[in-house]
């Protein structure tokens, strides 16, 4: 029984190429290239709009110097929402369940960002290890204490993106397993489980619009401290 | 490239695509309709120049023949089909959900399709 329930998140492949691959290039096809006309399509607009929107967002907090991760910060926000979001259509799957696809985004971002602190403004980026203000004997115990949480960070990414996807994904599908099997034993039980189920898609649709924004906000607040 | 790159230096979105070289134009495709003298009714041309939707069933296997079947060709056609498909629903100026809808639903029967080895067998399953 536990065999059936994990199987959603194996990527099994047709003629050689693996189910993964196609889920990770398909979002490219639903985001319209802007063509050299005045007036452009709906798409266009509604894409134009939502890009400005996250940009703004996204850059407001950051000086002129970190204006320069404008262009990954917004491409990886655009991407993990659309993958996120057409994991939730039926028979689709979704990459970022898998750890190593989360993991492979955050730790290298998460490692220029820290190697921009260490080399731009090397004492300032160390000094984020201390907060001001801490009693003197606590200072080793302290940095000990930040520096195993500025080290966890990239794992702590990955695996909040990885765990929060994967364990709705699990929900739905034992919700909706419970649903179809009481159907015929209790009818009104079923029904009860088919407001929540419903219920459930509505809160996995709004997590997996947070969690990309999420990934990509503390990502620009790594950025914010050592830029 | 960050908020240094201005869209009027690069006109046809010449920096932003992946596949370099030059674009299909969609509107290529809309000319006047003028009728040649000398053919039957429902005729319009020479057969290895007409799209796909304009040749008769009959005539499907000497289409075929006129193909090419290169990695060029095939590109080309599938460029065209993909630019032909964008032009009819996505780029007009009142698009509705209907274009967007037909590309997800074209995903989920190929996500379908790609897993149905793997739970054909669920059906057969006593314990799920």
């Amino acid at each position: 029984m536990n065999l059936s329930f994990f199987d959603q998140f194996s990527s099994p492949s047709l003629m050689g190429i693996p189910l993964v691959l196609i889920s990770m290039t398909f979002p490219a096809l639903l985001l319209p290239t802007p063509g050299n006309r005045w007036v452009t399509s709906r798409l266009s607009t509604l894409q134009l709009w939502f890009i400005n929107l996250v940009t703004k967002q996204l850059m407001m907090p950051l000086d002129k110097k970190g204006h320069k991760w404008a262009l990954i910060l917004t491409s990886l926000m655009i991407f993990l929402l659309l993958v996120n979001l057409l994991g939730l259509l039926p028979y689709t799957f979704t990459p970022t369940t898998q750890l190593s696809m989360s993991l492979a985004l955050a730790f290298p971002l998460w490692l220029a960002t820290l190697l921009t602190g260490l080399r731009n403004q090397p004492s300032i980026s160390l000094g984020h290890l201390l907060p001001e203000g801490t009693p003197t004997p606590l200072i080793p115990a302290l940095i000990m204490i930040e520096t195993t949480s500025l080290l966890i960070r990239p794992l702590a990414l990955g695996v909040r993106l990885t765990a929060n996807l994967t364990a709705g994904h699990l929900l739905i599908q034992l919700i909706s397993t419970a649903t179809t099997v009481l159907f015929t034993t209790m009818p009104a039980v079923s029904l009860l489980t088919l407001l929540i189920l419903f219920l459930l898609t509505i809160l996995e649709v709004a997590v997996a619009m947070i969690q990309a924004y999420v990934f990509v906000l503390l990502l620009s607040l790594y950025l914010q401290e050592n830029i | 490239m960050g908020l240094e790159w201005f869209p009027d230096l690069y006109p046809d979105g010449e920096g932003l695509r992946i596949f370099p070289g030059k674009r299909f134009h969609e509107d290529v495709r809309i000319t006047a309709e003028v009728p040649k003298g000398g053919f039957t009714q429902g005729q319009q041309g020479p057969l290895w120049e007409r799209p796909l939707m304009e040749v008769r069933l009959g005539e499907l296997h000497t289409w075929i023949s006129t193909c090419n079947f290169s990695p060029q060709g095939l590109l080309g056609a599938a460029q065209r089909a993909w630019s032909s498909y964008c032009a009819k629903y996505i780029h007009v100026k009142q698009g509705g959900p209907a274009g967007i809808s037909m590309l997800l639903a074209g995903y989920c029967l190929l996500s379908y399709g790609w897993n149905y080895q793997h739970f054909k067998r669920h059906r057969w399953r006593k314990y799920h």
